[in-house]
C-alpha cells in the first residue's frame, strides 16, 4: 500500500462529481429495496428513478408560505450539501487525496455539525409547524449521538496518533481499525445515518410530522435537500474506509477501486438498515446514546489509548 | 420534443391522497394501483403534483381543506376524483394526462397568479402591511393567504376555517394573517410558549374524517380537542365487506408508516391487497409477520406508548399489545380488530391519553387505535367528547 | 497578499455580523448572525496556521448557537418569528458597556508595547498544544474539567424534581419504576434482572 498523498488542486473538482454518483447508487439501492417491498419488478426504470425524480423536482415550481424567514431559509437549503460536499474533502481516494489536512479528522467533523445549523435554519425558516419541530428534533437527536460520535473519531486518532486522515490509513497497514475498534465504528455509523438524518434516525423529516423540515420545500429547494441528505450518507459512508478499513489497502486491485468498493459495501449496509428499521423514539434514544453508547465509546478509547501507550512503551 | 417535456414524462407522478369517510374502500383500490404503477405517496402538497380524493367530501369543513390543500400544490399539478372503486384507474390516468398537458397547466398557473393578485389587492384594502405581506410574490402563488401549505391544517387554522375571510383581520397576537403562539405551564410547570395546531382531516396515514385541535410546546401536547367532520355513512363503513385480515394489515401499514419504516409498510400495503385478490402467499405473510413481532425498533416506538386499561376490549393495553392483537387476526387467531363501539371508545379516550405525549407518540397513539369513523355519528361523537 | 484580503474580509464581517445581532428584528437570525460573527473571528486562527484550534472554534461556535436556538424554540414557538422584535434590553446600558469595552481594548492594542518574536513555532502546532495542555498544564486541566462536570451534574440533580424514591417507592423496591414517560433504558434492564414486569 502506497502512502496516501495530496493529490493536484482539480481533484478538489472530482470530489463533488464522484459522491454525486455514489448518492445516486445509494438512492438506487433504496429505491430497489422499496420495489421489491411493493412487489414491483427491478427495471431500469427503478434503478433510474433517483434521476427522474431529480428531473421532476427540476421542473417543480418553488414555493414559499407567508411570513417565512427567506433567509435563514435559502442559506439552510444551500448549506446542506455543500457541507457534505465539504466533509467529503478529506477522503482519500486510492492513494490521492484532495485536501490532505493536518487535522482532517476534526475538519469533516466540523463540516457535518454545519448540517445541524442548516437543517434548523430550513426548517425554522419555512415557517410551518412542521419544519419548525423537523428542525428542533434534529438537533435534539444529536445531542444523543454526537459525543459518541467525537469519542469514535477520537478513538481513530488516538489509535493513529494524528488527525491527518492519511496518518490513519498508514496506521492500519498491519491491521484494520474496524477489528480492534469495534464499537467505535459501530457507533460512528449510526452516526453517519443521523446526521444524514435517514433511516432510523429520520425524526427530523418524519412522515409523522409530514416530512418535517421538508413540508414546505418543492422544487430546487426540496431536491438541495434530498440530495444533501444522501450527499451527506455518501460522504459519511466513505470517510468510514479511510478511518476504519484500512483505505485503499487490498490485493490485486488497484486502490482507488478498494476505496469505492469498501464505500459502496458501507453505504449499502446503511440503506439496508434503513429500510430494516422503524424510526428511533427520539426519548428512547436519548437514553440509550448516554447510558449505553457513551459508556462503552469511552470504553473502546480507554482500550486504544492503553494499547497505544503500551505498544510506544509509555512515550 | 424538448427536454423539460422529456424530463416531466420520465418521472413518476407524487399523489397526495385525502380520503373522505366511507372512502376507504376507495383508498385501498387507489393504494394498490399506484403501489403497482410505483407513484410514491406524498406526505405534503409541496411534494406532490397529483390530488386523489378518495371517496366525497360532502361536509364543508373537509371540502374546505381540500380546496385549501389544493391550493398549496406547486404547479405542475393535476387532480383527481374517484368516488367509485371502479373509476381508480381511468381517473387516475386522466389526472396524469393533464399532469403532462403544457397547456392545462399554463392556464392554471395563469388563472393562479391572478387569484393571488386579487386576493392581494383585497388584503391591502385593509391597511395593515406588515412585513409578512412583502413575501406575497406572483411568481410563487402557492402561499395564498393561509397557511397553506401544510395538509394537517398547520397552525392556526382552526380559526381561518371558521372565520373565512375574517382570518385577514388583525386580530390579537395576529401577524400576516397568521395566529402567534400563546403562552401556558408545561408538563414542569415553566411558562413555556404553545402553538395551536389541528392535525387533520388532511393528513398522511391519518383515519378518514378525525381532526384532533392540539395545543403544542414544543412537540409535547399540552392539550386535545377530538371532532369528527364529514357525513356519516348510514349503509354502514367501507370496510364491512373486507376480510378481517385484510383489515388489520391495513391498520398495521399505517403504524409502520407512522412509525417510519417504509419498507415494512409497502410490504403491508402488498400483502394486504394479495389478501383480498386472494393471491396471499402464506409462508411470505408468516415471515412478515414473524419480522414485525421481533422487530425491536419498532417496539421501541410503541412501548408503554397510549396505554389504556380496558379489560375484553380490543383496544386494551398498549400500542404494541395493540398491534400484536392485530397481527393476530392476521394469523386467523382472532377475529377482527374493530369490534363493538370500538370507534366511540377510542373517541372518548382519545384527549386524555394525548394530553403530556410528545407529537411522535400522539401519531404512534392514533395510529394504534386506527378507530373506523365511517359511520360514527357525528353530533353524537362530538356531544360525547365535550 | 491573498492572507491580507482573507483577514481583512473576515475582520469586517466579523465586524458587520456583529453589529446586525443588534439590528435584525428576529431571535433566529440575532442567533445566526452571531454565529457567522464568530465563524468570522476563527477564520483568523487558521490564518495564523492554527488551523486545529481553528476548526475546533467553528465546531464549537456552531453547535453552541445551534443548541441555544432550541432553548429559544421552547421559549417562542413562532416559527420563521413572525413578531419583530428587539433585540437590544436596557439599550443605554449596553450601548455604554459595548462602547467603553471596544475603546479599552483598541486603546490596549494600539498602546502597548508588543514583544517581538522570539524562535520560531514548532512544526507541528496541533502537537505542542497537545504536549502543553497534557503535560505541564495536565493538573489544571483536569481541575478544571472535573470542577465544570460536577457544577453540571449537581445543578441537574438538584434541579430535577423527581427522585429515586420517586420513581421506586419509598424502599426502592417498585418495579418497574413509576416513570411520568414509562419504558426507560434503566427500567427495563432493572426489569428484565428483576423479572417482573409485562
Amino acid at each position: 500500500m502506497n502512502a496516501v498523498s495530496q493529490g493536484p488542486t482539480w481533484t478538489v473538482l472530482l470530489v463533488p462529481v464522484l459522491l454525486g454518483v455514489l448518492a445516486l447508487c445509494g438512492a438506487a439501492f433504496a429505491r430497489v429495496l422499496d420495489a421489491r417491498a411493493d412487489g414491483r419488478g427491478i427495471s431500469g426504470g427503478v434503478l433510474a428513478a433517483p434521476l427522474a425524480e431529480s428531473g421532476r423536482l427540476l421542473l417543480q415550481q418553488r414555493r414559499a408560505v407567508v411570513a417565512s424567514d427567506r433567509l435563514l431559509a435559502r442559506t439552510g437549503v444551500v448549506l446542506v450539501p455543500v457541507a457534505a460536499v465539504l466533509a467529503a474533502l478529506v477522503v482519500p481516494l486510492g492513494d490521492r487525496t484532495a485536501s490532505d489536512l493536518s487535522i482532517g479528522i476534526v475538519w469533516f467533523n466540523a463540516m457535518e455539525v454545519v448540517t445541524w445549523a442548516a437543517l434548523w435554519m430550513a426548517g425554522w425558516g419555512s415557517n410551518s409547524v412542521w419544519g419548525l419541530l423537523g428542525g428542533y428534533r434534529f438537533v435534539v437527536q444529536g445531542l444523543s449521538y454526537e459525543l459518541p460520535h467525537m469519542f469514535a473519531l477520537i478513538t481513530v486518532a488516538t489509535g493513529a496518533g494524528s488527525l491527518r486522515v492519511s496518518d490513519a490509513v498508514a496506521a492500519q497497514e498491519s491491521l484494520w481499525f474496524v477489528v480492534w475498534m469495534p464499537v467505535a465504528f459501530v457507533a460512528f455509523l449510526l452516526s453517519a445515518l443521523a446526521l444524514s438524518f435517514s433511516g432510523p434516525f429520520d425524526t427530523a423529516t418524519g412522515r409523522d410530522i409530514v416530512g418535517g423540515v421538508l413540508a414546505e420545500y418543492s422544487g430546487v429547494d426540496r431536491l438541495l435537500l434530498v440530495a444533501g441528505r444522501w450527499l451527506m450518507l455518501s460522504a459519511a459512508a466513505a470517510m468510514s474506509v479511510p478511518l476504519f478499513l484500512g483505505g485503499s489497502g487490498g490485493p490485486l486491485l488497484p486502490g482507488w477501486l478498494w476505496t469505492l468498493v469498501k464505500a459502496v459495501a458501507v453505504l449499502g449496509l446503511l440503506v439496508w438498515v434503513r429500510s430494516r428499521t422503524a424510526t428511533l423514539r427520539m426519548d428512547r434514544f436519548a437514553e440509550f446514546g448516554w447510558l449505553v453508547l457513551i459508556p462503552l465509546t469511552l470504553l473502546q478509547a480507554l482500550v486504544v489509548a492503553v494499547v497505544v501507550v503500551g505498544m510506544t512503551g509509555g512515550m | 420534443m424538448d427536454l423539460s417535456g422529456w424530463m416531466r414524462i420520465q418521472a413518476t407522478p407524487r399523489p397526495l391522497l385525502v380520503t373522505a369517510r366511507g372512502g376507504g374502500g376507495i383508498r385501498v383500490a387507489a393504494e394498490r394501483v399506484l403501489r403497482q404503477r410505483g407513484w410514491d405517496l406524498a406526505s405534503t402538497p409541496a411534494e406532490a403534483d397529483l390530488l386523489v380524493v378518495c371517496g366525497v367530501p360532502d361536509d364543508d369543513a373537509l371540502a374546505a381543506a381540500v380546496e385549501r390543500v389544493w391550493s398549496a400544490f406547486p404547479a405542475p399539478r393535476a387532480r383527481a376524483s374517484v368516488h367509485v372503486e371502479t373509476d381508480v384507474v381511468s381517473e387516475l390516468d386522466r389526472a396524469r394526462v393533464r399532469l403532462d398537458d403544457v397547456e392545462w397547466q399554463r392556464s392554471d398557473i395563469a388563472a393562479r397568479t391572478g387569484a393571488a393578485e386579487t386576493a392581494r389587492a383585497e388584503e391591502h384594502t385593509g391597511e395593515h402591511d406588515h412585513t409578512g405581506h412583502t413575501t406575497h410574490s406572483t411568481t410563487e402563488p402557492a402561499c395564498g393567504h393561509h397557511r397553506s401549505s401544510d395538509p394537517g391544517g398547520g397552525h392556526s387554522m382552526g380559526d381561518h376555517d371558521m372565520g373565512g375571510h375574517d382570518a385577514h383581520m388583525m386580530h390579537g397576537g395576529d401577524v400576516a394573517g397568521l395566529r402567534m403562539a400563546d403562552r401556558a405551564p408545561d408538563r414542569d410547570g415553566l411558562a413555556l410558549d404553545q402553538l395551536h395546531v389541528s392535525l387533520g382531516p388532511v393528513l398522511p396515514d391519518w383515519p378518514a374524517g378525525l381532526v384532533v385541535r392540539v395545543a403544542l410546546q414544543g412537540d409535547v401536547v399540552q392539550s386535545a380537542e377530538v371532532e369528527v367532520i364529514g357525513e356519516a355513512h348510514p349503509d354502514g363503513s367501507s370496510w364491512l365487506g373486507m376480510p378481517a385480515a385484510a383489515a388489520a394489515l391495513d391498520s398495521m401499514a399505517r403504524l409502520l408508516s407512522v412509525c417510519g419504516w417504509g419498507t415494512a409498510m409497502r410490504s403491508a400495503r402488498r400483502l394486504r391487497d394479495e389478501l383480498l385478490t386472494g393471491a396471499v402467499d402464506d409462508a411470505e405473510l408468516g415471515r412478515f409477520v414473524g419480522r414485525l413481532r421481533r422487530s425491536r425498533t419498532l417496539r421501541w416506538a410503541t412501548d408503554y406508548v397510549g396505554r389504556l386499561d380496558l379489560p375484553h376490549s380490543d383496544l386494551a393495553g398498549d400500542a404494541t399489545q395493540r398491534w400484536r392483537r392485530w397481527l393476530d387476526v392476521v394469523e386467523g387467531r382472532e377475529a377482527g380488530h374493530r369490534r363493538g363501539d370500538h370507534a366511540e371508545v377510542a373517541l372518548e379516550r382519545l384527549p386524555g391519553l394525548l394530553e403530556g405525549q410528545e407529537l411522535a407518540a400522539a401519531r404512534v397513539i392514533v395510529a394504534s387505535l386506527d378507530p373506523d369513523l365511517d359511520s360514527v355519528l357525528p353530533r353524537d361523537a362530538r356531544d360525547r367528547v365535550r | 497578499m491573498a492572507q491580507a484580503v482573507v483577514f481583512w474580509v473576515c475582520a469586517i464581517g466579523a465586524v458587520a455580523a456583529g453589529l446586525a445581532v443588534f439590528r435584525v428584528d428576529s431571535m433566529a437570525r440575532a442567533t445566526f448572525a452571531l454565529l457567522a460573527s464568530f465563524v468570522l473571528a476563527a477564520v483568523p486562527l487558521l490564518l495564523l496556521g492554527l488551523s486545529y484550534l481553528g476548526i475546533l472554534v467553528i465546531l464549537m461556535m456552531i453547535m453552541e448557537m445551534v443548541v441555544m436556538a432550541v432553548f429559544m424554540i421552547m421559549y417562542m414557538m413562532n416559527p420563521a418569528g413572525l413578531m419583530p422584535m428587539s433585540m437590544v434590553h436596557n439599550k443605554k446600558g449596553s450601548l455604554a458597556i459595548s462602547t467603553g469595552t471596544f475603546v479599552v481594548l483598541a486603546v490596549g492594542v494600539l498602546l502597548v508595547d508588543w514583544p517581538q518574536r522570539q524562535g520560531v513555532p514548532p512544526p507541528d502546532v496541533t502537537f505542542a498544544l497537545g504536549e502543553a495542555l497534557m503535560g505541564s498544564h495536565m493538573l489544571v486541566m483536569l481541575v478544571i474539567g472535573l470542577g465544570l462536570f460536577a457544577t453540571i451534574v449537581s445543578a441537574v440533580v438538584l434541579s430535577h424534581p423527581r427522585g429515586r424514591y420517586d420513581r421506586f417507592g419509598d424502599d426502592l423496591r417498585r418495579r418497574p419504576p413509576d416513570d411520568p414517560i414509562p419504558g426507560s433504558v434503566d427500567a427495563r434492564s432493572l426489569t428484565r434482572i428483576f423479572g417482573v414486569g409485562r
